[in-house]
């Protein structure tokens, strides 16, 4: 039976793409965001850890104690990803649980991630173009976060700020945690630009090859920019360089000055 | 929901066998936003108690249907109101359904639905490839759209391709079509139920009338709807809710 899989990715870094794209897959079937779309209490308690030792088979989570009908959903969900048909797999992608990897794993042990990252510049400019940073209460979030793990730190203010320091404390956290996986680090660029060599690459580490119903999908995403803010069909050059024009100087500046290890790290600058 | 179709008895042959459906009422149009709204303020059901929905998803912002804290009851976005309702469930679908005294229809009654009786159409408007004039799917609008924004089929059925997907009866198996008209034996229930038809932000593919997939069936997605169907001689709806409920994965 195939392993579950999980799409982790920040806001704005091409996930509903990916899902998209996996689920083209005639064997393949992702939910998405069940925690954070499909949940009235994930997005409250974003950025709160959750421990692999503060599991519990029954509750699943002390926090959860008093929300039985969301104990059943999370119950309900986990069987579902771990019961495909025959030789399917299933999975869900994530903008949120960063800070809950080490629950999650114990969640669902054999969960594989598959870690996708993009352009922190890109992504902080389409937080911010888009007013995202409001859906996701980052002048809420991001501050109590810092004051607790990064005292020394300038508690950011402006959206590109708060949205900067939303991609720097969640890629620091999965990457302390993403070692309990079996995982791969995706750049969402790099499917973009040469999709025949990352493509199979990401399904290979499924366990499956590309099909023809997902080159399909992936040529007519990228053959013109259409839709509203989640869509799947974007431009080439919407995706890789709309940033470029778009973000100013001094948040470009904030975001590589203040992301340079990670950018590095990633192969961004 | 004022309008619907009726549909008699018809023989169609599906591997080989001879399946007989038909002498039911189907609804013209996909349930909306308004009549969903309107029957759970009446109800007055907790559809969002302990942090998990019942019959929509009232937790993702984009959903249209949303609850008023000052008002006390949900509320539509404005321009919504006639769009086919997203974000339900096929437990809330098929207990709306019921309310009314309907279901959901079968995968078989949904391509003879969609096919006007002929399922050799590829498509509800017949052969002819998509396109923007003709259905609501691809992104071209970047959200579903009213009802009867499109042309009608045969039938006189609005949107049985694009706009919303929509919930059928029967469980899904990606092997095995028609699965409640086709008594299929030794298969599990995977908790997967069929929806049809494409949907505003899927492919053109999708769009054909034998196209299918299998989704969660407590999941509420943003391009996943219903239609009502109702029986001649009503068959008993209860026994499916249960079965709903109370679904094991193997």
């Amino acid at each position: 039976m195939r392993c579950p899989f999980m799409i982790l990715s920040h806001h704005r870094s091409g996930s509903n793409f990916v899902h998209d794209l996996v689920q083209a897959h005639p064997r393949y079937e992702c939910i998405s965001e069940p925690f954070s779309m499909h949940s009235g209490i994930f997005r409250d308690i974003d950025l709160v850890p959750w421990l692999a030792e503060e599991f519990d088979d029954t509750v699943l989570h002390p926090y959860l104690t008093s929300y039985p009908e969301t104990i059943q959903f999370l119950q309900n969900l986990r069987d579902f990803l771990v019961s495909p048909y025959k030789d399917h797999a299933r999975g869900m992608k994530e903008t949120m649980l960063f800070e809950k990897l080490g629950w999650v794993n114990a969640y669902v042990p054999d969960l594989k991630i598959v870690f996708l990252v993009r352009d922190p510049r890109a992504v902080v400019h389409s937080i911010v173009n888009r007013a995202m940073y409001r859906l996701w209460n980052y002048s809420g979030k991001i501050p109590v976060y810092m004051h607790q793990y990064y005292p020394e730190e300038v508690i950011p203010v402006t959206p590109a700020q708060l949205s900067t320091w939303s991609w720097k404390i969640r890629i620091g956290l999965a990457y302390e945690m993403l070692n309990l996986f079996d995982y791969t680090v995706v750049r969402l660029e790099d499917i973009v630009v040469h999709p025949e060599d990352h493509l199979p690459a990401l399904m290979d580490f499924l366990g499956d090859e590309m099909t023809d119903a997902q080159w399909t999908f992936f040529h007519n995403s990228h053959h013109q920019t259409r839709g509203k803010a989640y869509s799947t069909r974007r431009s080439i050059e919407e995706v890789l360089n709309s940033w470029k024009e778009g973000l100013s100087h001094d948040n470009r500046q904030y975001i590589e000055s203040h992301l340079r290890e990670e950018m590095v790290r990633l192969g961004y600058l | 929901m004022k309008e619907s179709h009726y549909v008699e008895k018809k023989l169609y042959s599906i591997s080989e066998k001879q399946i007989e459906i038909g002498d039911f009422f189907i609804s013209t149009t996909l349930l909306t936003n308004e009549f969903v709204m309107e029957m759970v303020n009446a109800l007055k059901i907790e559809n969002g108690k302990g942090g998990a929905y019942i019959i929509f998803n009232e937790f993702n912002p984009s959903l249209p249907i949303q609850w008023n804290q000052d008002m006390q009851c949900y509320r539509i976005k404005k321009g919504y109101k006639d769009h086919p309702v997203c974000g339900i469930t096929w437990q809330g679908a098929l207990l709306i359904a019921f309310l009314v005294g309907g279901r959901l229809p079968f995968e078989l009654e949904w391509e003879a639905c969609a096919t006007s009786g002929d399922l050799k159409k590829k498509y509800p408007w017949g052969d002819e490839e998509p396109s923007a004039q003709l259905a609501n799917y691809g992104e071209h609008i970047g959200s579903t759209t009213p009802v009867k924004r499109y042309p009608p089929n045969e039938w006189g059925l609005y949107d049985m391709a694009g706009s919303a997907e929509e919930w059928c009866m029967d469980w899904y198996y990606p092997d095995h079509f028609y699965t409640a008209h086709q008594s299929i034996p030794g298969v599990h229930r995977y908790g997967e139920k069929t929806v049809k038809g494409g949907s505003w932000n899927k492919g053109a593919k999708r769009l054909q009338c034998t196209s299918r997939r299998g989704k969660w069936y407590r999941i509420g997605t943003v391009g996943i709807g219903a239609r009502i169907l109702w029986d001649s001689q009503p068959m008993e709806v209860i026994p499916w809710l249960r079965t709903a409920t109370t679904a094991t994965h193997i």
